[in-house]
């Protein structure tokens, strides 16, 4: 049994369907990457793991933390995992901080809430909170306001909260898209860091392939609300089976090793469609290239090597990507991740 | 009576104004500055804070006893040394029955917002965050309110609890419940969808402690300014009631009651009725610039980018 089992999740805004059988599974420590583009359903998805879906969504399938079906349970027993066994990191800092209360205090509530923590343990431990995610002088920062702050220290602020109860998971959607550059990697590299010492499995919610390939050991390709590819980093990146999976690699690969700059980029063809406008059948049929009659079928996850699954029904060859380049690119996408990770160490 | 364009029209924009309330006002620095730079804010205050000051040494100190009907003295007196404003019908001092009368009016102020935002703002936020049909009932029982003329309901109030300023300024406060309903409601469906407030719900808060403790401070610039705005409104609707003879009862000097005296001696003596009615006058419009200042200087949109 996974720490997270995520079965059939689907979730419907009224009729029209935002993720369909949506299943993955994520080991204890483990840090899992999901990644797709957006209007993929990336967040609706974090969003159902923690139980905050909008009134205006359903959510039927199961969601296993530790065993315990969170769809099943109870608002008032979410709130109980909340923050305390799963907790979660939002893009925007500047929105997730409440701009009228301190720092210090606004990470110190979560051990109010779950540990009962009286206000002074709760600031003492905030404080204790903020000199573990690199703030020199943590006591000014608990005492200061969000805007006084910047995007990236706002960031620590609301990873300090995260992990401040150690919890089993913890779900991060999009954390560095909001960043500077040159904040993202520390962020990140803050946030794996976090995760590992507090022993907890990171869900890492990212349309960056780098940022995703560089910090997680598995990768599930999110598309119109399906699970189009799974399996350990390493091979859906060295090899890719679902054509959009390789068509993602190869526009990020282009972009990181400058070949893009010497004529067009390659771009995947059209558009994501909106929501509940996605082709019947395989969801990617209509930008596809080897898409035929057989693609108007629903394809099914097919077990490739190992735990690497993918649904298609005109896989590519395993070992062998479509065009040369791509082939080529995805390894220094690899490499690049590699490189990305070992400097910032 | 009707109520003041500055209110109502903020009862119903307020939906406009809120979204905007991201980055509030209340804890920044700047705020100082700020409320000094702009001129309604600023005159505004200080009116109402001469009224306070008034008021506060009236509790102490009039030239005058204010109330009780002095022996021996010249009736309608003009203005002279010892009686600055002059003497009223019964020789009373008029300076220190203004002095006094600001006590009532401030006093009608505070029982108005009392129970306007007693009963209102929780409404509102209830409203707000129950949702759906609860949402429904408890706003649409605040129309009916709405619709019921405020005066009239001061006047059925005086006629079962029989005159006072309390009695009166209980129905003031009554009728303007909705307004505190709709701005406390409307603040805080912007603050409820806001991100920090889907943040707090993700490390598990509850929905009460998230309205107390993300909600309520975050929405206290529009509860502050709806305050100030209904304190002038209170201040004429119990002139009013007083002229009418349903809010303060005599002898205590009130100076709706102050006018309906003079308007017995307007022909010969109009001075006595001038005196309350710039005193109303200038207390309304104290603090109406105070709330239109308010507005503005706790207005993330007219903040200047820091």
């Amino acid at each position: 049994m996974s720490l997270l089992d995520v079965e059939g999740l689907c979730v419907d805004l009224g009729r029209v369907p935002v993720l369909s059988e949506v299943s993955f599974s994520v080991g204890t420590a483990e840090r899992v990457g999901l990644i797709g583009e957006s209007g993929s359903g990336k967040s609706v998805t974090a969003l159902a793991i923690l139980g905050l879906l909008p009134a205006s969504m359903t959510a039927r399938g199961t969601v296993r933390l530790e065993g315990e079906d969170l769809l099943a349970a109870s608002e008032r027993r979410r709130a109980q995992l909340r923050g305390d066994r799963v907790a979660m990191v939002f893009q925007e800092p500047t929105s997730a901080l409440d701009p009228l209360m301190r720092v210090g205090r606004q990470v110190g509530e979560v051990l109010r809430i779950h540990r009962g923590a009286s206000r002074r343990q709760a600031h003492a431990e905030a404080v204790r909170l903020l000199g573990r995610v690199g703030f020199a002088d943590p006591e000014a920062i608990a005492r200061a306001f969000p805007h006084q702050l910047s995007g990236g220290q706002r960031q620590r602020v609301v990873l300090a909260s995260a992990v401040a109860c150690r919890p089993s998971l913890v779900v991060a959607d999009e954390p560095t898209t909001a960043l500077d550059v040159t904040v993202q990697a520390q962020v990140l590299d803050l946030l794996r860091h976090l995760v590992e010492e507090s022993g907890s499995a990171l869900l890492l919610i990212s349309h960056d392939l780098a940022v995703v390939s560089s910090t997680c050991e598995r990768l599930v390709v999110l598309y119109g609300g399906r699970v189009l590819e799974l399996g350990r980093t390493a091979e859906v990146l060295e090899d890719p089976r679902h054509p959009y999976t390789a068509g993602l690699l190869a526009t990020a690969a282009a972009v990181s090793d400058g070949s893009g700059l010497r004529g067009r980029l390659p771009a995947l063809a059209g558009s994501v469609p909106s929501i509940g406008a996605f082709p019947s059948g395989c969801v990617y049929r209509n930008r596809c290239e080897r898409a035929d009659e057989a693609c108007l079928a629903l394809p099914r996850l097919e077990s490739g090597q190992g735990d690497h699954r993918f649904a298609c029904w005109h896989p590519l060859e395993t070992g062998r990507a479509p065009e040369p380049r791509t082939g080529e690119a995805s390894q220094s996408v690899v490499q690049g991740a590699n490189r990305a990770s070992g400097e910032k160490r | 009576m009707t109520l003041p364009l500055g209110l109502r029209e903020r009862a119903r924009t307020g939906v406009e104004v809120a979204p905007e309330l991201g980055a509030s006002a209340l804890g920044d620095m700047g705020l100082a500055r700020r409320f000094l730079s702009c001129p309604a804010a600023l005159i505004g205050g200080a009116i109402t804070g001469l009224l306070v000051l008034v008021a506060l040494v009236s509790l102490v100190w009039t030239p005058f006893d204010p109330n009780a009907i002095p022996q021996n003295v010249h009736l309608l007196a003009g203005p002279s040394g010892s009686h600055l404003l002059g003497t009223d019908a019964l020789g009373r001092d008029v300076l220190s029955r203004l002095m006094a009368g600001s006590r009532v009016s401030l006093y009608a102020g505070v029982v108005a917002v009392v129970v306007a935002s007693v009963v209102g703002v929780p409404a509102g936020l209830a409203a707000a965050s129950l949702g759906g049909s609860a949402s429904e009932a408890i706003m649409r029982l605040g129309d009916i309110l709405f619709a019921f003329p405020a005066l009239l309901g001061a006047t059925t109030l005086t006629a079962a609890l029989g005159a006072s300023t309390t009695t009166a300024m209980l129905a003031i406060g009554i009728a303007s419940v909705p307004y505190f309903a709709r701005v406390a409601r409307s603040g805080a469906l912007a603050v409820l969808s806001s991100e920090y407030v889907l943040a707090a719900r993700a490390y598990g808060q509850s929905r009460p402690a998230i309205v107390r403790r993300h909600v309520l401070p975050n929405i206290a610039p529009l509860l502050v300014v709806q305050t100030t705005l209904l304190f002038s409104v209170a201040i004429l609707a119990e002139a009013a009631l007083s002229y009418l003879g349903l809010g303060t009862p005599p002898p205590s000097a009130s100076w709706g009651q102050m006018l309906e005296s003079a308007q017995a001696t307007l022909q010969t003596d109009p001075l006595l009725a001038l005196w309350p009615a710039l005193a109303i006058a200038l207390a309304v419009l104290g603090f109406n610039l105070l709330g239109d200042g308010l507005s503005d200087v706790l207005d993330p949109r007219l903040r200047p980018v820091a």
